[in-house]
């Protein structure tokens, strides 16, 4: 038996190469986004990138499911998206729907980070009081006297996080992008290419009186409301729910609990 | 058609076996047994040193671009990977071709009667050497490549056994030697041992040295003295560990007779690593298996052929060349090249496409076995020391074709940088661009989408593992009756190693090799520690 005869390899080579020739470009173009749909030619697509940080979600794009998240799912990329502007939604039971309108670009990625807000929201008192109800959560009378007086100390207007510089500006809310020459953070812009440098999550309608990051989303105390948290996102419609509805209350973070205080009261908002 | 030759080809103005140490600048070919830059001066040793780093300026380089890339030109390096991942879907589909057919031709080989073929012929003038070189190995890792001689199909007393001790092994090797002779020797036309004495000027140790010092004792104390014409014998230097198929020898004949420049051609059987597969760890598998593919493809690509690991050459030719250099670590890739050069580029190697058997790396545990094949592994991409000789020898002989030149030097220098940058660019840096790729990068569909498309070229590729597997097994020897047939299924799932053992065992030795070469911190000869609680039957492959 012979070796493999160099025309035959020649042949083999020759055609791998010419393979290779043809593939190459055609994939990149595949890559960067570009399909051939009927009647329309080659267009150039875009996608969007959504991150589900919860089990269970149900995740739609304009009405149409695109599919469910799960222990390890926890994020969807959509693509071969015309550029265009698309509607997502992802509901969970024991939450609040979350909804987003999306600008697509060509050859762009739209991302957003999913937030969701358990409904109801789960609250508990919290008390030295010895036997307390279900609803309420003992500690000590030193912690309780702790917590307190955390209320009565000045805290500063502004504060820092990945997300942005949040500032409280004579009782308004704002999220504050102050790197400019940096890239900024999806939620700033309405679409890709065409980004703010400001988010206001309340303006003029009540007077917020503190505010502060917490997992994922910003919460904030009004003299009117109460305690909110919210989405800081410039695209429609960013989520405002409604945690304590009672005017005068105010809240903490501590020891990344958010605890909120009514009066002499304390509660802890959990669940967020 | 045998050609015409003169018994006494030898190096003009060198002594056998004298290495560069005894080439005189003013003979034609001054340059056959260069071993490293130091061993020559002014422009010549620059220019050398220069070619020897070349290998690691080209990997390093390729690797540099494409973490540069990553960093500033992100687009760029996910085009690079994307086209890495094509290129090597269409390189595995291409190889496979050759393992596959080169797995036939071997199974075809296998069970061919080659004494039958050699009836036609005139052969009872050939005279096989035999050499095993050894250092510290066991006395029955010796006794067992020896016995393999007595049991194959061809004339024993054909076959001189030359047992090429090392001086510095101690007594305990002379008496294994003696022990051997004793036992075996009446079966072989002779056997003798050499003891190749310690530091020698000019020379490293390692086998090289001890095989040249023993070929030239053998000739003295064989050929010499029973006056059998130099160009009847046929030199197969094997490693210690080497069994033969029964019929290595009536195949080697066959091939040696019917070549058409059989003066000019090395012959190389395919080497599988059975002795100890069935004993040996996985990873030690996987690794042993994917240098016998390389082989078998390589068997298929003659042009693209080096003697490597256990070989045969006709001993005219190899006295021609000086025998093994004896100042290199890579000898067995070496002599193709010194006769290549020696022989103005009129100089082939046979694929014989027949097995010889050998030992899978074992170590104590996993970790000295990992140890071990990394080290192996290092001496063989120190390889990559072929390519400064090669290139400073082109230069210095002008009688070889440029053609022959261009091709075979093009050849080296694109192997030793594949196998040095391809794996880790196709399993880690390639990737590296969407983490330091910035945020432009990272929203654009294209970031999106290179995981997805590079990643199934590449499950694609490792799809050729199925046949790397399929391959596998059949060449297994016969299963030992304490393993049950489970351990068919993990010799098959072993396959999945193979991305990790590339990196690993692969690009990161062949890098520190090129590294070694580039700084001028050589690489010493390390011998791969053999040890073997049993041995498979090897005449049962299920081929």
């Amino acid at each position: 038996m012979k070796p493999l005869s160099p025309r035959k390899r020649r042949v083999y080579l020759l055609l791998l190469v010419a393979l290779f020739i043809f593939a190459l470009p055609a994939v990149i173009f595949y890559a960067r986004g570009y399909r051939f749909w009927d009647n329309i030619g080659f267009i150039k697509t875009g996608g969007i990138f959504l991150s589900v940080p919860y089990a269970n979600a149900k995740v739609s794009l304009n009405g149409k499911r695109v599919g469910e998240s799960g222990l390890l799912k926890r994020s969807f990329y959509i693509g071969d998206l015309a550029a265009g502007t698309y509607s997502v939604d992802v509901i969970r039971e024991g939450s609040h729907p979350w909804h987003r309108i999306l600008v697509v670009d060509s050859e762009l990625v739209t991302d957003a980070d999913v937030f969701l807000v358990p409904t109801p929201i789960d609250i508990v008192e919290l008390s030295f009081a010895k036997g307390a109800a279900s609803t309420t959560r003992s500690i000590s009378r030193p912690l309780f006297s702790e917590y307190s007086s955390l209320f009565d100390a000045i805290t500063p207007t502004t504060t820092s996080s990945r997300m942005g510089t949040l500032m409280l500006l004579g009782g308004d809310v704002a999220l504050r992008w102050l790197k400019p020459d940096t890239t900024l953070p999806s939620t700033y812009c309405v679409q890709p290419v065409h980004c703010v440098l400001e988010i206001w999550l309340e303006k003029g309608k009540q007077e917020a009186i503190h505010t502060a990051f917490f997992e994922g989303g910003i919460v904030y105390a009004t003299k009117e409301g109460g305690v909110y948290v919210a989405e800081a996102d410039v695209r429609p419609t960013p989520l405002t729910v409604v945690l304590y509805s009672k005017p005068g209350s105010d809240f903490r973070i501590i020891d990344n609990r958010l605890v909120v205080k009514d009066g002499d009261r304390l509660y802890e908002i959990l669940g967020l | 058609m045998v050609e015409q030759l003169t018994c006494n080809e030898q190096v003009p103005g060198s002594s056998p076996g004298l290495g560069s140490i005894g080439m005189k600048k003013d003979s034609q070919y001054w340059y056959l047994h260069i071993g490293r830059a130091s061993d020559l001066a002014g422009s010549d040793r620059v220019l050398y040193r220069l070619f020897e780093m070349l290998p690691g300026i080209l990997s390093l380089s390729t690797l540099g671009v494409f973490v540069t890339f990553s960093f500033f030109l992100p687009i760029w390096a996910a085009y690079a990977t994307i086209a890495f991942s094509i290129y090597w879907l269409l390189k595995t589909c291409y190889l496979s071709i050759h393992l596959r057919h080169n797995f036939k031709r071997l199974r075809h080989n296998m069970k061919l009667d080659w004494n039958e073929r050699l009836k036609v012929l005139h052969y009872d003038h050939i005279v096989h050497l035999a050499i095993f070189p050894y250092t510290d190995e066991p006395y029955e890792v010796l006794a067992e490549s020896v016995r393999a001689l007595t049991q194959a199909t061809y004339n024993a007393k054909r076959i001189a056994v030359v047992l090429a001790a090392e001086s510095r092994g101690g007594v305990e090797q002379k008496v294994i030697a003696d022990r051997i002779v004793r036992e075996f020797s009446p079966h072989f036309r002779a056997c003798i041992v050499t003891e190749h004495p310690a530091n020698l000027p000019g020379e490293i140790p390692g086998k090289g040295s001890n095989i040249s010092y023993a070929a030239e004792e053998a000739r003295r104390r064989i050929l010499d003295t029973e006056n059998i014409p130099y160009e009847n014998v046929l030199v197969s230097a094997f490693d210690v560990d080497t069994v033969i198929y029964p019929q290595y020898f009536s195949c080697l004949t066959w091939h040696f007779l019917t070549a058409e420049r059989p003066m000019r051609s090395s012959f190389q059987p395919v080497p599988l690593y059975n002795n100890n597969i069935w004993h040996a760890p996985m990873l030690s598998r996987v690794i042993a298996y994917s240098s016998s593919f390389w082989q078998m493809i390589q068997q298929e690509r003659p042009e693209k052929l080096a003697t490597f690991s256990s070989h045969a050459v006709p001993f005219v030719p190899l006295r021609g060349a000086g025998y093994w250099q004896k100042n290199v670590v890579s000898e067995d890739s070496r002599i193709f090249w010194n006769l290549f050069v020696r022989y103005d580029g009129d100089y082939e190697v046979i694929p014989m496409a027949y097995p010889v058997s050998m030992d899978a790396n074992v170590g104590a545990n996993v970790w000295d076995t990992s140890k071990n094949i990394y080290r192996q592994h290092r001496r063989w991409t120190y390889g990559a020391e072929n390519i400064a000789y090669i290139l400073f020898a082109f230069l210095k002989n002008p009688r070889i074709p440029l053609k022959k030149k261009f091709r075979a030097a093009a050849f080296q220098i694109e192997g030793f940088w594949s196998l040095a940058t391809h794996p880790i660019i196709l399993f880690a840096i390639g990737w590296m661009q969407l983490i330091v790729g910035g945020h432009s990068f990272n929203a654009t569909v294209l970031s999106y989408n290179l995981p997805l498309i590079a990643e199934g070229f590449i499950t694609a590729a490792m799809l050729g593992l199925v046949l790397s597997a399929a391959v596998s097994l059949s060449l297994l020897p016969e299963r030992p009756p304490e393993y049950g047939r489970f351990r068919h299924i993990v010799l098959a799932a072993q396959w999945v190693l193979v991305p990790f053992t590339m990196v690993l065992f692969s690009s990161i030795p062949g890098l520190e090799a090129q590294i070694r070469l580039l700084t001028g911190n050589y690489l010493g000869f390390w011998v791969t520690p053999k040890r073997r609680n049993a041995i498979s039957p090897r005449s049962a492959p299920a081929v």
